[in-house]
């Protein structure tokens, strides 16, 4: 009963003043999606980490009969100087620094080439032979590919040493960026939902002081009184945030997970699934800020 | 049941207090007038007992306890043991009859049942049958003030405070309102009007505590709006002195038990003649109980 009248109350309220609940549902809305735009950045940044620096983290590029540099000068790469490489990577000036290596030959590599480019008209026109063969190693410690640089890449048969994290690196700098930004934008929408919603609350508080008059005046309890408004402040909130959290979802699952993997095979991108992690931290956000901020409006212009 | 104790309440250092030094003891079942001018400090009185203000100065107790010092999440029980009732009534206005004094009840957190079964008791008793569903701009002044009443009286409490309740109603209207009071005075609630209507007050022939520039400066037992123009307080403060000094009053021995008693109602009725306008049992006068003291 008591509970039933409470609720009652607070959507009463919610019917009176429904233009200020809808603005703060959609800027809550809005500044939720930024912070779940951060959320799934991380998100993508730990997956792509995972994935990337346990495969490769140097790749060691054979020479083909398309090689330019000088370490090519005796063109395509012979089984000798191949083994001679492989012989290198177990043996023990270089193994302290190896975690494992693959070997990826001229087929495989025109294979994930095709699987990679399978949209585009490129795929067709490649062959095998246009493809270099390459041990893929994982160091020990990622820092040190310098020194592995330096074993292979003077080694005859050997076109290119490259560390492949480094371009990760760039990467995953502009990713930080972006979900920098994209917190910077959230805090700043989350200054405008939390005064938004004091707004609100200040609103409602005095389109229905007669109502709270008369509360007070019959005794009614301060809980009685004040949780219809921060109710109203707290589901408008939590709307905005289940909002978010659709669109969190929904960005995670079609366009990272369905049309970016479509785009990039290769890479390990998240999925709608993970972006679920983020629903309880936005719905606790909303909540919390919600409270907060109507509790202070509360304390300081609804008196009881 | 209600008392003040040197009461002094200073809204703004720089004017003169609303209420100085007041002392006075309404007991349960009490009809009791509040008279007195604008600016009198008669709001600021009923304000001290639902303690919308805190006293400056002194103590009020209201049922036993000294609200003054009730720290704020007592108040609301505080309040629900006071009804009250305005001259603006301060109905909801779309809410019906039923759901205004039902309201009362609601905020309180009861049940359905009881509150069906009470509400319409209530609005009997204030003289609503059959208007329950009637919204209040649908209703006479008279019966605004009727449900307001309804309202106030819902809860049971024990004291019933009206500020001006006929301020804005028409002669004949006021005696129908006054009647409900008198009605409610007599199933046993402490009634504490304030007003300025002189009839009523005449010819309820009930207790009057007059109230000038913020003290005391009559209270008798089966008093009458006085008509005539009264002394200036400081006249009257040095004629005082004959009336208060014959009363061995209700000041005195109220003082003497009152932070045990919490059931003032049993205590007697001040002695000291009754006879209309003329008696004196000055309780009220400040001086008295300083001198005393």
């Amino acid at each position: 009963m008591r509970f039933a009248f409470i609720l009652g109350e607070t959507l009463s309220g919610i019917r009176r003043n429904l233009s200020m609940v809808v603005s703060v549902v959609l800027v809550t809305f809005i500044s939720l999606t930024f912070v779940g735009a951060a959320g799934l950045l991380q998100l993508q940044i730990n997956q792509m980490k995972g994935y990337w620096y346990d495969r490769v983290e140097v790749a060691i590029f054979l020479c083909t009969g398309t090689s330019t540099t000088a370490s090519c000068a005796t063109g395509p790469v012979t089984d000798g100087q191949r083994e001679a490489v492989r012989h290198l990577l177990e043996s023990p000036t270089a193994a302290p620094y190896v975690k494992s290596y693959e070997y990826e030959s001229q087929d495989q590599a025109l294979q994930i080439f095709q699987e990679q480019f399978k949209n585009s008209a490129m795929a067709g026109t490649v062959t095998a032979e246009q493809l270099p063969e390459s041990f893929r190693v994982a160091l020990v410690d990622p820092e040190q590919y310098e020194v592995v640089n330096e074993l292979f890449s003077s080694m005859p048969g050997v076109e290119l040493v490259s560390d492949q994290r480094q371009l990760l690196e760039q990467i995953f700098s502009l990713m930080n960026m972006a979900s920098v930004i994209a917190v910077s934008v959230a805090g700043v929408m989350l200054v405008c939902a939390v005064l938004l919603i004091a707004t609100t609350i200040r609103l409602s508080a005095f389109s229905r002081r007669r109502e709270t008059g008369i509360m007070r005046l019959v005794g009614a309890s301060k809980t009685m009184i004040q949780l219809p408004f921060l109710l109203e402040g707290v589901i408008a909130a939590l709307l905005g945030a289940v909002l978010a959290s659709g669109t969190s979802w929904a960005i995670a699952e079609f366009f990272i997970g369905d049309w970016l993997t479509r785009q990039y095979p290769g890479t390990g991108f998240i999925a709608g699934g993970d972006a679920l992690m983020l629903v309880p931290l936005l719905l606790a956000v909303a909540v919390v800020l919600a409270a907060a901020s109507s509790l202070l409006t509360l304390r300081r212009y609804l008196k009881v | 049941m209600i008392r003040f104790e040197q009461v002094t309440k200073v809204y703004d250092r720089r004017s003169r207090p609303a209420l100085q030094d007041v002392t006075v003891e309404f007991e349960r079942g009490q009809f009791v007038f509040l008279v007195g001018a604008s600016g009198s400090g008669k709001s600021t009185f009923i304000r001290l007992m639902l303690r919308e203000e805190r006293a400056s100065a002194g103590a009020v107790y209201v049922a036993g306890r000294n609200v003054a010092r009730l720290p704020g999440w007592r108040v609301p029980r505080l309040r629900r043991s006071i009804g009250v009732v305005f001259q603006d009534f301060r109905l909801l206005p779309n809410k019906t009859v039923f759901a205004n004094v039902a309201f009362a009840m609601q905020v309180l957190g009861k049940g359905r049942g009881q509150i069906r079964q009470t509400v319409p008791q209530v609005l009997r008793t204030v003289g609503l049958d059959g208007k329950e569903r009637r919204l209040p701009h649908e209703l006479s002044g008279g019966e605004q003030q009727r449900v307001a009443i309804a309202r106030a009286i819902v809860n049971r409490p024990d004291i019933l405070l009206a500020d001006e309740p006929t301020g804005n109603l028409d002669p004949e209207t006021s005696l129908g309102i006054m009647a409900v009071l008198d009605q409610i005075n007599e199933n046993g609630t402490t009634v504490v009007m304030a007003t300025h209507d002189h009839d009523i007050v005449n010819q309820m022939r009930r207790r009057v505590v007059e109230l000038r520039e913020g003290r005391i400066v009559r209270d008798e037992q089966a008093g009458q709006y006085r008509t005539a123009p009264v002394p200036p307080a400081d006249d009257w403060a040095a004629t005082a002195g004959e009336t208060v000094q014959t009363s061995t009053d209700t000041g005195t021995g109220a003082s003497a038990d009152t932070d045990t008693d919490t059931d003032a109602g049993i205590r007697a009725v001040p002695p000291g003649p009754v006879r209309a306008g003329t008696a004196r049992t000055g309780t009220a006068r400040t001086g008295t109980e300083e001198g005393r003291r």
